[in-house]
Parts: C-alpha cells; structure tokens; sequence
C-alpha cells in the first residue's frame, strides 16, 4: 500500500485514493456455543482504492469520452499499478435531476464507454454510436472529436475544422486522409469499418499503454469480449445504493474479493428500469413509495464541499443550500426528520464520507441495506 | 472456502453454518482473500467489553481497539443501530447491546 495519490481539486477532472490499510481480521474471538446459539461473522468488502473521473470527463449529457480524459490515465495507471489483482468495479452517474430513464441510460452508456475503453472493445463503442438514446447521440461531432485529437504521421491533425455536426468537405478530407494511414481504402465515407478503426485508435490515444481485461474487475472472471458483466460496470446513482456525483467512478477491493452476483445491489448496465431496483435520492415530492426502498445514501468526499456545481445540484433537487459539508449532513437530517447515519465500513477512507438515511417502511420488512452485500 | 480443514458451500443467503469439535480452541477459516484465525472461548460477554467484539465480527467496527468515545466506535455504533432499528444514539447502551446479542446469535 501506500502509493501517493494527488487529490487534484484544481483542475478537479478525476481523484485516485489509496484507502489507508485496515487493520487485517486475522483472528476473530469467538464464544464456546452449543446447538441453539451461533457466532456470526461477516466478512466486510474491503476497498483498497479508488479513483473518480468528474464531470469534464465526458461532454454535458454525452457518454462520448472528452480528449481531456487522456491527461487523467497517469494517475489510474498509478492506482492500478499500486493494487495488482484487486478487483475493480465501475460506477456510471450522470446529472441526477433529469428522469429515470435518462439517468439510467445514460449512466449506464457512459460505464460502458470507459469499461470499453479500459478493455478495448470498440465494438461497445460502435454500438453506443449506432443506437442513440436519451439525447446522447455521437453522430459526426464525435467522428470529429476523434480526428482533431488524432495525428498523422507528420503530427498534424487530420480535422482542424469546427465541431459542429456537419459532414461536410473538411470532415470528408479528414476521414480521406484517416482510411490509408490505417489500412483502409480513402473513400472519405465513415462507414462502419472507418468508425471502428477510428473508435480503436482514439481509444489507445486516450488511454497509451493503459490497458485492463474484463478478467480484472469484480465480475469478470468468465467474461467474454462484449459481455457486461454484473458487478463489472454498473449506471446511474438512483439504482445504485450510493449517490456519487462525479460522472465515473472505480473501486479496487482486496485481493480475492469475490461477491455472489446475487446479492449485489446495483442492476447490472442495459438492464431494463422496469427491473431495476431504486435506491433513492428524490426530493420529498416526487417520491414514489412503490420504489422508495428505504434508503437514501449519500456518497460525499471532501472536496464536495467545495464543488460548486455539486452543490448547485443539490440544490436543484430541492436540499437545503449549505456552505459546508457538516452543514449538508444537518440539511439532509431535516429530511423526513430521520437521522443521517455515516458508514465507515464500506468504505474506509475518513477522507470519503459514505451516509445513509433511514426511511425504510419497517411493518414490510425492509431494511436499509443488504447485510448480504458485506458478506462473501 | 474452509472451516478446519473442512470444505463447506454458503447457501443462498451467503450463510455458512458448520460445527467444530468439542474442546476446539483455534480453528481456521480459509478464504480466497486469506486465512481468519477463530479463538474458541474467548468472546467476552456483551456486557462487558465483548460488544465491540461483535461489532468487530460483524464488520461494522474496522478496529476493536478504538477508544469508546473514538468517531469510529460512533460511527459503528450508529451503524449498527440504524441497520436494526435501534434507536440512533451512538451510545453503547442496554438496548444495543441486547440486539448485538440477538443479531449476533449469543
């Protein structure tokens, strides 16, 4: 352990945490029982890391990954490096305050975008590109995107025009010249073919050398090319039992982790909404007690405090306007007047604040969280 | 995983129940993450100081050593309180210790 990760809340484009080490449960007091008493022992899932891409990292309500992203792999490269073989798991957010079904589908296509990225699977990719939804469409501005940030052998670009969506004469040339350089014909139509090979060569100038297998996350032990594995890669915030604002987010647990797909509460991406489970985070009237679990969690890090347009959001949704991170907590008490309740055991970092908020509709028998989730 | 020595399966809830010798003091439980060493006999009662204990087996409590007036020993506390809809005190008190034992299961 110990690799010394920057907290960069100036640029504020992504943060990589090494977790302090816990202390190690190598031995665990037990009491002599007979046949009607038992010990129980539940073995928490224990993060090792992490690392947070904000929103920059993406283009407003677009899963297209934004050139600044490439500035951002040294520190991943240095988070991955730092844990080898500990399983990874992706979390896809977006702006909470538009409707289920765009908050779920377009967390889920912007997870998809980076656990493609990370794995090199551009055919993820072509498949976002051809079936737009929720206004996420990448369509010509992304094919232009790609080829300003691209170079040809002399380092010029191959698009120096405007990102504006038109096919025109400057967007023909520039694929014209792209095809050859990468094997293909030059017949200046981004085909299918022309869109995979340039989704692929902007994915290793974004990411270099970087590089993850599915077999590196959580549920890619059995994972074939194009699978999305549940637990791997999950979307959007109100169908995950933890809100986190940033756009992306990836944790790195112990080495030998391992959870029954079963028992983990998020729904895996492109999972339909009518079966997902909603966790929470609305404003007090527009909950629907049918999908109201019982929990409202609220995943916050030091520099939330300080992030305006975190707060802004907040805002939004009807929260209290707050100056300070212990002032958000008091706001979010006030909720239904139930007690916020900080949660260090999934995460140990004192440095990010995991709260949950009990609602919960007790005579139904619900609780606020799967004890299951800790347990392996 | 093992339970001294003997290979046993979790059921659908993720539970394993498995009996150890009478007169067993140090059993062993292998996982893929590592081994946990179990000391028979040695669970204090909840009365004493063996709720943090059972904090600690449970997973809400990182470090058994904390201080009683320590954020971390509050912060399991009302963990645990709230799972089980004990009022949120972060305060040890006797209705705590009393789920602690019944969730627990001695």
């Amino acid at each position: 352990m110990g690799a010394e990760m920057s907290d960069d809340t100036d640029t504020g484009t992504s943060v990589a945490e090494q977790h302090p080490l816990m202390p190690d449960r190598t031995t665990l007091s037990f009491a002599n029982t007979d046949g009607s008493q038992l010990n129980t022992v539940r073995i928490p899932v224990i993060p090792v890391a992490g690392w947070r891409l904000n929103t920059p990292g993406f283009a407003f309500d677009s899963s297209l990954v934004a050139p600044a992203f490439r500035d951002e792999i040294a520190r991943l490269q240095k988070i991955v490096d730092a844990n080898p073989g500990c399983p990874a798991a992706l979390f896809g957010h977006c702006d909470p305050v538009g409707s289920d079904e765009l908050n779920k589908t377009l967390g889920d296509r912007r997870v998809i975008a980076i656990y493609a990225l990370f794995t090199r699977q551009p055919d993820l990719w072509a498949d976002i590109y051809d079936n737009p939804a929720v206004g996420d469409t990448w369509g010509t501005r992304s094919l232009q995107s790609m080829l300003t940030s691209l170079v040809d052998g002399d380092g010029n670009a191959y698009y120096a025009g405007a990102i504006d969506g038109i096919y025109g004469s400057g967007a023909t040339a520039a694929v014209k010249h792209f095809q050859p350089d990468s094997g293909l014909p030059a017949t200046g139509q981004a085909d299918a073919t022309t869109r995979k090979v340039l989704f692929a060569a902007y994915m290793d100038w974004l990411c270099s050398s970087f590089r993850m297998e599915p077999g590196d996350f959580l549920g890619g032990t059995a994972a074939q090319s194009g699978d999305l594995p549940k637990m791997s890669l999950q979307g959007c915030s109100e169908f995950n039992p933890v809100v986190l604002l940033p756009a992306s987010e990836m944790f790195f647990f112990k080495k030998g982790t391992s959870v029954d797909p079963d028992v983990w509460p998020c729904p895996k991406a492109k999972e339909p909404l009518a079966g997902s489970l909603r966790w929470g985070f609305q404003p007090e009237s527009g909950c629907e007690p049918d999908l109201l679990f019982g929990l409202e969690m609220f995943l916050t890090h030091d520099g939330l405090a300080r992030d305006d347009e975190a707060r802004q959001k907040l805002n939004n949704l009807g929260y209290p306007k707050e100056n300070d991170l212990a002032d958000s907590v008091s706001g979010f008490q006030l909720i239904r007047r139930t007690p916020m309740v900080e949660i260090r055991r999934l995460n140990p970092n004192p440095r990010v604040k995991v709260y949950a908020k009990l609602e919960g509709f007790p005579d139904r028998g619900e609780k606020y969280l799967s004890t299951d989730f800790f347990g392996l | 995983m093992t339970v001294a020595g003997t290979a046993v399966t979790s059921d659908d809830d993720g539970m394993v129940e498995t009996e150890v010798t009478t007169g067993a003091s140090d059993v062993t439980i292998t996982l893929p993450s590592g081994d946990i060493g179990l000391n028979v006999g040695s669970l204090d009662p909840a009365t004493d100081d063996g709720w943090k204990t059972r904090l600690f087996n449970m997973g809400f409590l990182w470090d058994p050593s904390v201080d009683d007036s320590d954020d971390e020993m509050i912060i399991a506390l009302q963990d645990f309180q709230a799972q089980y809809q004990v009022p949120v005190s972060g305060q040890p008190d006797d209705a705590t210790k009393a789920k602690l034992v019944e969730v627990y299961g001695c």
